[in-house]
């Protein structure tokens, strides 16, 4: 019986570092035009929901906003449903999604799996009104 | 199933999974042991139906590209191109020589991690652990590389109805080259342990024998029925994408054993990575979809029906899709490797010990969520785990609890 | 191929007309139901080397008819044949091919369980095969199914 081939590979790794990452700290980085989290530019959009029916996963809605005085709908994203196909943004007519490579992190509040249009409108009242 | 010849007074049936060590898929095996030789096998599948041809019919074509990626996370990119050749086939669209050669480069990285997991999967199910976690870190290259040219390293969502999604930039494909030829340097090493480790030898060699004849009959695709000494690869025999342009061997061996379906997946990785230096070099210029930009896509859909049929890393995964003109399909039709591989290769576990089952089935390269597409069951088998052995020996015990 | 087979056209004229697909190696024919096993019993003694790859159950729910696609692989001529029965819906029966080509019994097995097709001499056909044990009665796939 001729000796195990792997004994060479096993002494080897006896006194290298682990290969695996402890995540979180450590951290993969992806590759740079990775499928990560995607958001709506509301300003360019122009409410078609062409987006919300192409989704695959049905992640996206319309939401109706009041923007100063017409009522306009506008996509909403939920990532806990979305699958990052990324077919939205190439849906889009106008280009109206800013895209990542940041992997969704997982988190135990809901604000952070939703990305809502409310919100944009509202920091955008409020620095009008301001200045 | 086939039964081989036993008193039936001293046959106990053993169920092992869904949820069994030595098992990594949700199925369950039904075995009927005279001692320790199996002499009757029996599949209870169901565990992982989630109703993907149905849901199919109820989404569009295009969500459906999406969708069908997800009936199997390790070969996702096939079941897209299997899909999208179905649809082509359809509307009669013809790909773009560009598009069809980033379609093989995609699925032929999938062949080498997918033989490679199937591998390291069979090496831990041997108690070979070692081998395991060397194959498992060589083949996260594999999937960097394929996060590196389809955006993620798993759900590739690469192929698209008339071509493919994203392009190749050409400063890729030195990376790619750099990995593949790491990967190709350690296969070497790995063949070598798998053609001479002696543990390897003893465990795999005239275990789970399937003729050539007993193959074809019942109908076994891919990587075990080429272990048998078939020529039957859909590359070959219905080229589909760029295979007819780009040379390649089909890996054969007759010994029909689980140490020959491996080692034809050890060949196939060769193949798959020549094939990829071939596909980087060869790359032809042009646009990669037949319309100007992707948002240009055909809205509407003729009726009639189309047919793709690809080589998974499993056999052939066979798509028949059927339209009434409608922006849905009117019928998908999946029919993966598995299915065939799993329920009807069951036979080469007659006359076998208990020990080796986990490695024939192991070697069939089982894809349970390929298989099943409906709804979870609860097993209502646990309870047998509490039953004493010696009630175990009664028969009509047996038989009162399994019907 | 050092055998020379005979034409696919010359040994199914009895059934009917071998017509081809848009690939080149693809064809269909379209069958009575009665003549499925005596097809693909000649199909074995000519060729040898068929394997089945899948049994497709199609509903017509406006017609009443089942289109079931029986599609083979004929290895020695590299053909991909379509077989294409019709029988009704509301009798979907029709016979089975596990005695001749083994393959067909998980085939058999997945339309009887999503579709409803009986195919008469299986002795493996149950219910529930892929489907959960409450929905035993129930065909999914058939189009006036509808979730509960
Ligand atoms: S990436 Fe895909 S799943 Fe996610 S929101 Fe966009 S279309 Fe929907
Ligand atoms: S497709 Fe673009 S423009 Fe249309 S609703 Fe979605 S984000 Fe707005």
């Amino acid at each position: 019986m001729s000796l195990p081939k792997i004994l060479g590979d096993t002494l080897k790794n006896l006194f290298k570092k682990p290969i695996t990452l402890m995540e979180p700290p450590e951290k993969i980085e992806p590759v740079e035009d990775y499928r990560g989290i995607h958001r709506v530019d509301y300003d360019k959009c122009i409410s078609c929901s062409l987006c919300a029916i192409e989704c695959p996963a049905l992640a996206i809605t319309m939401v109706p906003i009041q923007v100063g005085d017409k009522k306009k709908r506008y996509p909403k994203i939920d990532y806990g449903k979305c699958v990052f196909c990324y077919r939205c943004v190439e849906v889009c007519p106008v280009d109206a999604y800013i895209v990542s490579n940041k992997k969704p992190q997982e988190d135990t509040k809901r604000v952070m799996i939703l990305y809502s249009p409310e919100e944009w409108f509202k920091k955008k009242t409020s620095k009008s009104t301001s200045s | 199933m086939v039964t081989a010849n036993s008193d039936e007074k001293y046959v106990v049936e053993i169920p092992v999974g869904p949820q069994h060590p030595a098992l990594h898929e949700p199925i369950s095996l039904r075995l009927k042991v005279e001692g320790e030789q199996v002499v009757d096998a029996h599949v209870v599948s169901g565990y992982n139906h989630r109703g993907i041809e149905w849901l199919a019919e109820r989404k569009t074509f295009y969500q459906d590209i999406f969708l069908v990626a997800r009936t199997c996370g390790i070969c996702n990119a096939v079941h897209g191109a299997a899909y999208v050749q179905a649809v082509e086939d359809l509307m009669g669209i013809e790909v773009p020589p560009r598009a069809k050669y980033l379609r093989v480069l995609v699925m032929e990285l999938e062949r080498i991690h997918s033989h490679m997991l199937v591998l390291a999967v069979l090496a831990e199910v041997l108690g070979f652990d070692t081998l395991f976690m060397l194959m498992m870190r060589d083949r996260e290259r594999v999937m960097y590389l394929k996060e590196l040219v389809t955006g993620n390293r798993v759900h590739a969502d690469f192929m698209f109805i008339g071509g493919v999604r994203r392009d190749l930039p050409s400063d890729k494909k030195d990376k790619i080259l750099k990995h593949i030829n790491y990967i190709e340097e350690r296969m070497k090493h790995y063949e070598k342990i798998w053609a001479e480790d002696p543990i390897i030898l003893k465990r795999t060699q005239g275990v789970g024998v399937a003729s050539r004849s007993q193959a074809l009959l019942h109908s076994l695709v891919g990587p075990v029925v080429r272990g048998s000494g078939v020529r039957s690869d859909i590359r070959l025999i219905d080229p589909y994408d760029a295979y007819d342009e780009i040379p390649f061997n089909v890996v054969t061996r007759d010994e029909g054993d689980t140490w020959a379906r491996m080692m034809v997946r050890i060949g196939e990785i060769y193949e798959s990575i020549n094939m990829v230096k071939y596909v980087l070099e060869h790359l032809p210029s042009g646009p990669i979809i037949p319309w100007k930009t992707i948002k240009a896509a055909p809205r509407r859909f003729p009726i009639g029906e189309g047919i793709g049929r690809v080589e998974a890393p499993r056999g052939e995964l066979l798509y028949h899709v059927v339209s009434d003109g409608k922006p849905k399909p009117y019928r998908v039709k999946i029919r993966t490797p598995s299915l065939l591989n799993i329920h009807n290769g069951v036979f080469m576990m007659l006359d076998q010990y208990i020990a080796d089952i986990p490695a024939i089935f192991a070697s069939f390269d089982p894809c349970i969520s390929c298989m099943e597409r409906v709804i979870v069951v609860d097993n209502k088998n646990n309870r047998v785990l509490r039953i004493p052995w010696r009630k175990l020996a009664d028969r009509e015990y047996v038989e009162k609890i399994f019907r | 191929m050092n055998r020379s087979f005979p034409n696919l056209n010359d040994v199914l004229r009895e059934y009917g007309e071998v017509k081809p697909y848009r690939r080149s190696n693809r064809y269909h024919i379209e069958v009575d139901p009665k003549s499925i096993r005596s097809i693909v019993k000649k199909l074995l003694e000519v060729y040898g080397d068929v394997y089945i790859s899948t049994i497709t159950p199609v509903d017509y729910l406006k017609d009443g008819v089942i289109e079931v696609n029986y599609e083979l692989e004929i290895l020695p001529l590299n053909v991909f044949l379509v077989v294409k029965t019709k029988i009704p819906r509301n009798k979907a029966e029709i016979d089975s091919l596990v005695d001749i080509l083994p393959g067909a019994k998980v085939l058999e097995q997945e339309a009887y369980d999503l579709m409803g097709v009986v195919f008469k001499g299986n002795p493996y056909l149950r219910k529930p095969f892929l489907l959960p044990e409450e929905m035993a009665n129930e065909t999914p796939l058939r189009k006036d199914w509808k979730p509960k």
